[in-house]
């Protein structure tokens, strides 16, 4: 099968320090993939790489074939912190922003996943707590029809009740053939429904692996996770 | 083509809000000003001071069009300002566009934005013009216009127009090219945990870019512009000018296209 995310030979440098290093990662159409580190392993790095936000790299980045960034851009959705909107901002007028900008944005998705959420499109930035802000992120990105969908760390605000019911129904709003890339820090909470785990640790891509082959040697995903740094701890 | 329109629209709605808020200011402070230089207080109440000659209404159209030169830069310097935190935002970077044609829109935008404000002020003028015409029949008949509009006027108020849009493009080029290559240079420098420090360091950083670039204009404007360019094409004054200024804008639109394209990177979150 032809891969999805491409990444040859990446090597990130910011202020004389290697932050990734000779990363070379392929990823299949459809998959869920959790990207685990430690904090400031290159997580977000990685994914501001991939959508063209990080600059000045070495290697290449292709998403279906694709390396030019606009058009990495369009076929990608980005967990963005929504930082171009005044705080006065209402939902309904980022939905605007979103169906005008993004001509694969589904207004009828993005009120399914509104109502899901809870929010109400009269609401504004400010009136929001961050776990508000983080559902409404997830409710945009979804609501576009891309080929790869970046989470980074989204759900990090949410109640646990509220994490455990949009975790579960994810796999519901991705397109067949689109993959998540999801870096999180409950690795237990997302295990359910991933298919591949990728860690970076040493600057590099450590390890790469089905989480069917880690299950069939191991206990669990978080086991196996945690594993790899108690065993260097000892 | 279509995202470039797309983002221009919403990117000139962004800006447009601040156009409105400085027409507003400017009509209330134009009529605070007017109040105050008509009427006086005291005896416990207002007075009319009468000004032989203008009435109130012209005298409020003269102070609102004198403030035009207040407001128009303040609009400019804000739009400079939401230039370069627009370049830097992650929310719009991520649009579905090169960033060389965002920032193209970014800059497009803004300018659009501040003729937009003069072409309000304007229209406000016109009203106060009617307006004052028709309270005042002496106002009226005391107006007369004086153009002379021989060709040579013409083309000189031309040339004037075109180079005072080219060096307010210039003006917005230019503070991006010293936001995107300080800040480039900076990513390329051990990392400084005091944000005094990476300021200090940055302020040098421009310091030493405006030389650089005073020094390469003093070259390419007297030798190259001058000699190969205005010689040959027989071009003198205004116009010489106005080429020489359309030739670096586009030079320093092209860098900064190249440097947000390669090196100037959008602030995470």
């Amino acid at each position: 099968m032809e891969n999805l995310l491409e990444i040859r030979d990446l090597t990130y440098k910011k202020n004389l320090k290697t932050i990734l290093d000779n990363i070379n990662l392929n990823l299949q159409p459809g998959k869920i993939v959790a990207l685990l580190g430690e904090n400031g392993a290159g997580k977000t790095t990685l994914m501001r790489i991939i959508s063209g936000m990080a600059k000045n790299y070495h290697g290449t980045v292709t998403i279906s074939g694709k390396n030019n960034v606009a058009e990495r851009k369009a076929q990608l959705s980005f967990t963005d912190g929504l930082t171009g909107f005044a705080n006065s901002t209402k939902i309904k007028e980022i939905v605007k922003f979103y169906e005008i900008i993004y001509q694969d944005f589904d207004q009828n998705q993005f009120e399914q996943l509104r109502q899901f959420m809870k929010l109400d499109s009269e609401m504004r930035l400010s009136e929001m707590s961050k776990g508000m802000k983080e559902k409404l992120v997830i409710a945009l990105a979804f609501s576009r029809k891309v080929d790869l969908y970046l989470l980074d760390e989204p759900f990090s605000g949410i109640d646990a009740m509220a994490r455990k019911k949009i975790i579960n129904s994810i796999i519901l709003w991705k397109p067949e053939n689109s993959t998540i890339l999801v870096s999180d820090h409950f690795v237990n909470e997302i295990a359910s429904m991933l298919d591949e785990i990728v860690i970076i640790k040493d600057k590099t891509i450590y390890t790469h692996k089905s989480t069917e082959e880690i299950r069939e040697h191991h206990k669990s995903v978080e086991d196996y996770y945690e594993g790899l740094y108690d065993a260097e701890e000892e | 083509m279509n995202v470039f329109n797309h983002l221009f629209e919403k990117l000139l709605q962004k800006k447009a809000k601040n156009v409105y808020l400085l027409v507003i200011l400017q009509f209330i402070s134009s009529l605070a000003s007017a109040f105050f230089t008509y009427f006086s207080f005291y005896s416990g109440r207002f007075h009319f001071n009468s000004h032989d000659n203008l009435e109130f209404l012209p005298g409020w159209m003269a102070l609102f069009a004198s403030l035009t030169f207040l407001f128009g830069p303040i609009l400019f310097i804000l739009t400079v300002v939401e230039n370069e935190r627009l370049n830097r935002n992650q929310t719009w970077r991520l649009a579905p566009i090169s960033d060389g044609k965002f920032y193209v829109a970014n800059i497009l935008s803004s300018f659009v934005s501040l003729i937009y404000f003069v072409l309000l002020d304007v229209l406000i003028a016109i009203c106060f013009l009617f307006l004052s015409i028709f309270t005042n029949s002496k106002f009226g008949k005391n107006l007369q216009f004086e153009v002379d509009l021989n060709s040579t006027a013409i083309f000189d108020f031309i040339g004037i127009m075109l180079l005072l849009i080219l060096t307010c493009l210039f003006l917005y080029f230019l503070v991006s090219f010293l936001n995107f290559s300080s800040q480039a240079i900076l990513d390329f420098l051990p990392h400084a945990s005091s944000h005094i420090l990476i300021s200090f360091v940055r302020i040098f950083i421009i310091i030493a870019l405006v030389g650089l670039l005073v020094r390469l204009y003093s070259v390419f404007a007297n030798y190259i512009i001058n000699i190969l360019l205005l010689r040959s094409t027989g071009l003198a004054g205004l116009e010489s000018v106005v080429l020489m200024m359309f030739i670096i804008d586009l030079i320093i639109l092209g860098i900064n296209v190249f440097l947000i394209n390669h090196f100037f990177e959008a602030g995470e979150r």
